[in-house]
């Protein structure tokens, strides 16, 4: 099965946050990800730029970033393919996210496209 | 450039997926964008996300695990799906993003896609 986990996390600390403590999380991910890729669960992921950087579009209109709705942002994402909801449970716990914010898993609709 | 349109729909629109008389229509809107996107060569991948209801959202704080059901944060609109574009610019992502139908009565996020090289982070 297919999941999706949505790594919210608070992007403004990334601003301030030391280099040092950068490269850790960079390698803590860069661990994580080859981990996925070596047990054939790894199909995508991406980070994403500072919620700044992004528009929302709304039928009223078009909304600069950043989005302040909430103190923690998605800041990435990864597509990983799981056995059940529990194996995916397993791997969301061990992102680098888990750690500092939080990681929403969420199963992707197989509509049969 | 790479860039993710994320479609957040609002509560009443994912309700639309589960109403037998509307489905048909409501699931067309959504092929329609899909179709225009691949028609334009713009289009590079995509998903639907089961409803909210399904999500989880898992934390970790001193080593100690926290399950909960989902979905995170606890806003009005969800994620309903995205799709990752290659577009020239971000004018260019952001009208496609006001074709998608999750505009209507939601929302979409317009968000570049770093190209990494082989070997850094995700």
């Amino acid at each position: 099965m297919k999941y999706m986990f949505l790594l919210y996390d608070n992007e403004d600390a990334w601003d301030t946050m030391e280099d040092a403590k950068k490269n850790e999380i960079f390698g803590a991910y860069m661990a994580y990800t080859d981990a996925l890729r070596k047990s054939d669960a790894y199909i995508d992921g991406a980070p994403l730029p500072h919620s700044r950087e992004a528009k929302r579009i709304r039928a009223s209109g078009v909304q600069d970033g950043p989005f302040a709705d909430g103190k923690e942002q998605l800041g990435g994402y990864y597509m990983i393919e799981a056995k059940n909801l529990d194996d995916a449970l397993e791997w969301a716990a061990r992102c680098p996210c888990a750690s500092i914010g939080h990681v929403e898993v969420r199963p992707v609709w197989n509509i049969g496209d | 450039m790479k860039i993710i349109l994320l479609a957040n729909v609002a509560p009443d629109d994912f309700a639309l997926r589960d109403d037998a008389a509307k489905a048909g229509a409501y699931m067309g809107e959504w092929y329609a964008f899909g179709n225009a996107m691949r028609e334009h060569n713009i289009y590079v991948d995509g998903d639907a996300l089961e409803a909210p209801a399904t999500a989880t959202v898992v934390s970790v704080r001193d080593g100690v695990r926290t399950v909960e059901d989902g979905p995170y944060p606890d806003t009005k609109e969800q994620l309903g799906g995205f799709c990752v574009i290659d577009a020239p610019d971000m004018a260019t992502a952001q009208e496609w993003g006001a074709k998608c139908p999750a505009v209507k009565n939601g929302f979409v996020d317009v968000r570049a896609v770093p190209i990494l090289e082989e070997g850094e982070a995700q």
